[in-house]
């Protein structure tokens, strides 16, 4: 009876039944193949288990940390609630006085922010999650194609020294446009507007799908210190998670 | 404010050791692993009523970081960010210990694995669950499990055991 690969490592594991651990015993001691082949992957499952157990004693960074701490878990627990009150959400923003240029809240956005979880309340500030985060931290505009429902603008570091992009959010007909900068290894909204289009109508939907609209792009001159990154500077930035020169001293 | 989101937070807390090394064995580089751990905790606390009090945390939490990382690799393949090989190796340099070696050695092993196998590799052997219990993670029949587990170690053993320069060819065969 030949043994299979999958009864070889069940019975490494220890999750091979007791009847056939029996046989299967006997068949390898007759067999100096399957013999050599056992201490090969007895020796593979230890190594395995060993090698990143050095990962469980490095401290937990504390970007890490903060996300399970009491207060910022509760802003999170609460943020999900938030999201369906649209008065919370304008007052929230206006909170974030100055920076907020523009903002055009439309039936398109509160749409968008109970069907997406992309972007959330967190105290008093406005920040991309889910995919929009991934966007925003890894998605290159030199790189993305037309049919993305997520697309980058352009990216620049603000008078600050962080760094900030635009963005179009797309989701069927409707779209998000905003800005969001880069703070404390998340990404703030700094100025945010829905775009909604009638259905069928093709000219629109490639607009809202590809074009930033001018208060978005007004936010971003308004903040933006020096040019906006050329591609090989936005791929550096993104390969260095998007930290400002402060913050990496 | 809510005491008990208090507690899942800090539950969640705990798990953070484990989720790193779990994505460690996901995604070779530190940062990389560390963003989708963020990014798993981020969707663990705004979705918590997902979680069955009677269920595992941490199973339920490597299936979250399970989904984000191949929502990010599909991702990232789609934008075509892929990692050019001689990055990777730039990275032990001369100074790496026996211990990074082994380290590097195994991670850029497991990189070359198909996601599915790498998985089941890293949740049985790495994290140390039981077939049951990664099948499930997995949301896989424990067959489907099993002969994922057989071939990515088959393949492991293969690579481990040959020198590095000639695991380039073993790529496309693949």
């Amino acid at each position: 009876m030949t043994v299979t690969d999958e009864e070889l490592i069940s019975y490494v594991d220890g999750e091979l039944d007791e009847a056939r651990c029996e046989s299967l015993r006997q068949e390898i001691a007759a067999s100096a193949d399957l013999t050599r082949r056992l201490a090969e992957q007895q020796a593979l499952r230890d190594r395995l288990r060993h090698a990143f157990d050095r990962t469980l004693n490095e401290p937990v960074p504390a970007r890490l940390t903060n996300l399970t701490s009491r207060d910022r878990v509760i802003d999170f627990a609460s943020a999900g609630r938030r999201r369906l009150s649209r008065s919370a959400w304008l007052s929230g923003l206006a909170m974030a006085a100055g920076i907020v240029l523009g903002v055009a809240l439309g039936p398109a956005l509160l749409k968008l922010a109970r069907e997406q979880p992309d972007i959330l309340a967190n105290g008093s500030n406005i920040v991309a999650a889910g995919a929009l985060a991934d966007a925003l931290s890894q998605q290159l505009a030199s790189e993305q194609a037309a049919a993305d429902p997520i697309r980058l603008g352009v990216s620049f570091l603000d008078k600050s020294g962080e760094y900030c992009r635009t963005f179009v959010s797309r989701r069927g007909e409707e779209a998000l446009a905003g800005m969001a900068c880069r703070h404390d290894a998340e990404w703030r909204i700094h100025a945010l507007q829905s775009l909604s289009t009638a259905p069928g109508d093709s000219a629109g939907y490639r607009q809202a799908g590809t074009s930033m609209p001018p208060l978005v792009l007004q936010a971003a001159e308004a903040s933006m210190a020096g040019d906006p990154l050329d591609a090989r500077g936005e791929a550096e930035s993104r390969d260095h998670h998007w930290r400002s020169a402060d913050a990496t001293r | 404010m809510n005491d008990s989101d208090a507690n899942f937070g800090e539950q969640v807390g705990m798990q953070l050791p484990r989720l790193r090394r779990f994505a460690r064995a996901l995604t070779r580089h530190p940062q990389d692993a560390d963003d989708l751990v963020q990014l798993a905790v981020e969707r663990a606390l705004t979705r918590r009523q997902q979680w069955r009090p009677d269920s595992s945390l941490t199973n339920w939490m490597l299936g979250i970081v399970r989904n984000a990382w191949i929502d990010e690799t599909r991702s990232r393949r789609r934008w075509g960010a892929v990692l050019a090989p001689e990055d990777a190796a730039a990275e032990v340099g001369d100074t790496g210990t026996d211990r990074d070696i082994e380290l590097w050695s195994i991670q850029s092993a497991l990189e070359r694995l198909p996601e599915e196998q790498r998985l089941a590799v890293a949740l049985v052997l790495v994290e140390g669950l039981s077939y049951r219990e990664a099948a499930q993670v997995m949301d896989v029949p424990i067959g489907t499990l099993t002969s994922r587990l057989a071939r990515g170690r088959m393949a492991l053993q293969a690579m481990l055991a040959e020198p590095v320069t000639t695991r380039e060819a073993r790529e496309d065969k693949r």
